[in-house]
């Protein structure tokens, strides 16, 4: 099961490894004109973005007729993120002190080295 | 702004950001490295290595999730707002350099794939039945740190404002809402991890009071936040809705104004007041929180310019903030809710020196 998974992952990587060279080659000014004229090293720190984020781009290059727009328009509201924010900081409050608790009392006995049966102690120097 | 790309735009606050960053790191982890040869002098380079930069890491992400709250709750805490995504970037290469060694020293010396070994080898000898009882003890934590280094990973990679315009301000912000499930992860990793074999008190001791700090700071941060409300029940017949008493503001300064479900900033400007949207085009900023600096209302998170009037971003630039109707009638100031055309010049609604409202006057 995590052999598949990890072939899958794989595959994806490649496929984005491959995408980022040609959208580097062709896609990048074209897509986003405040690009033109940036240095590799720019170029190097958007590179796993786009490795990662691959199909979001290359459907994005494939509606580049319109320059500059935006792959998703503002479709998340500021009320909708500060509602995300608050059910996040809810199940924070929830989860962190349960798996601290349960990790506490899972716990195992601290190991304690057993003492060396009558007869096999080590020799103490001479 | 958004003119053109660079890989980091440097300025002379983000290179003493950086420089503060990188001593924190450096000194926190000389710190460390010292206190625990001192404690365990036992401990191989490999597990000091290995600890330090958990450490480091994990202690810079409560810093990281403290400084929304604390921004907040003091404006002299916004500088550490200022250059965020670098502590984040560093947080996650800690944490690589953590989970690589981790993987080298501990899955990548036998006959197995090593990623393979790290997801599962743990497992294998773990049954949470075992000798006809339910345990937890041993629960494998790796794959907790796995997916939060992911989580880490993604973060990092969409910081450049490029993926910000790419996504759109509203899914970058909602990606980078992500740190919280990684907070949980990491949790979940230490607790299930080291804190099953490490008995001293410090690691939970700790773990706790920084739960605690940041639980804190976000409900003080919630509690604090003064938002005006309208009353949509008491709109006049052409829409305008009450707001109140005019706000008693200083000349540039601004505040937020909650219309229906939007956030309003309400400026005051050249003895005018205007009403702009409150969200910054750039990371989501509370505008309602900046102060007028050269002519431009100005987001207290990363200096955008928008001009009260339009809504405009002053050229070269091209960014777009909403603007909104007020109406000044008896001192009671009112707002229309639905924006104005995209670039309308405003006159906003006039005030005397001590804020109260000259005479009776719409914008534009």
């Amino acid at each position: 099961m995590i052999e598949v998974l990890l072939l899958l992952l794989l595959f994806y990587v490649t496929v984005g490894t491959v995408f980022s060279v040609l959208f580097h080659w062709r896609g990048l000014v074209r897509l986003d004109g405040a690009a033109a004229g940036a240095g590799w090293f720019f170029r190097s720190i958007i590179t796993p973005g786009i490795i990662l984020f691959w199909p979001l781009l290359a459907r994005q290059w494939s509606q580049a007729a319109i320059p500059n727009r935006s792959l998703v328009d503002q479709t998340i509201s500021t009320e909708t993120l500060r509602r995300l924010h608050q059910w996040a900081w809810c199940l924070i409050v929830m989860l962190v002190p349960l798996i601290l608790a349960i990790a506490l009392l899972v716990r195992p006995p601290a190991r304690t080295i057993p003492s060396f049966p009558a007869g096999l102690e080590i020799p103490a120097h001479p | 702004m958004s003119d053109h790309y660079r890989a980091i735009d440097w300025n002379r606050q983000k290179r003493r950001y950086d420089v503060v960053l990188a001593g924190l790191v450096v000194i926190g982890a000389a710190t460390f490295l010292g206190m625990t040869a001192w404690v365990s002098p036992e401990s191989t380079a490999e597990t000091l290595i290995l600890r330090t930069t958990s450490v480091l890491s994990f202690f810079l992400l409560h810093i990281l999730l403290a400084i929304g709250p604390l921004a907040r709750l003091d404006p002299r805490f916004l500088p550490l707002l200022y250059n965020r995504r670098h502590l984040g970037v560093t947080i996650f290469l800690l944490a690589l350099v953590h989970g690589l060694l981790a993987t080298i020293q501990f899955h990548a010396l036998g006959d197995e794939n090593p990623l393979v070994s790290l997801l599962t080898a743990y497992s294998r000898d773990y049954r949470v039945w075992s000798d006809g009882r339910f345990q937890l003890a041993h629960f494998p934590f790796e794959p907790f740190g796995v997916l939060a280094l992911g989580v880490l990973l993604v973060l990092a990679a969409l910081s450049h404002d490029f993926w910000l315009k790419r996504l759109g301000a509203g899914l970058w912000k909602a990606f980078h809402l992500l740190i919280y499930p990684a907070y949980v992860l990491l949790v979940a990793h230490v607790a299930f991890g080291i804190l099953q074999t490490e008995r001293s008190p410090v690691y939970p001791i700790l773990l706790g009071i920084g739960f605690l700090m940041i639980t804190a700071l976000h409900l003080l941060a919630t509690a604090r936040e003064k938002v005006r409300s309208t009353t949509a029940a008491a709109a006049s017949s052409d829409g305008f809705v009450p707001v109140g008493a005019v706000p008693n503001l200083e000349e540039g300064h601004a505040q937020v104004l909650k219309v229906g479900s939007e956030r309003v900033a309400l400026v005051r400007h050249q003895d005018r007041l205007f009403a702009t949207g409150n969200v910054c085009r750039h990371q989501g900023g509370p505008l309602g929180e900046g102060r007028v600096v050269n002519g431009c209302l100005t987001c207290p998170w990363h200096g955008w310019n928008y001009q009260p009037e339009d809504g405009c971003s002053p050229p070269p630039f091209d960014e777009i903030i909403p603007t909104y109707r007020l109406r000044l009638i008896d001192g009671q100031l009112w707002i229309h809710p639905v924006p104005l055309a995209s670039r309308t010049v405003s006159q906003g609604v006039f005030l005397s020196r001590n804020g109260a409202g000259l005479k009776p006057k719409t914008s534009p």
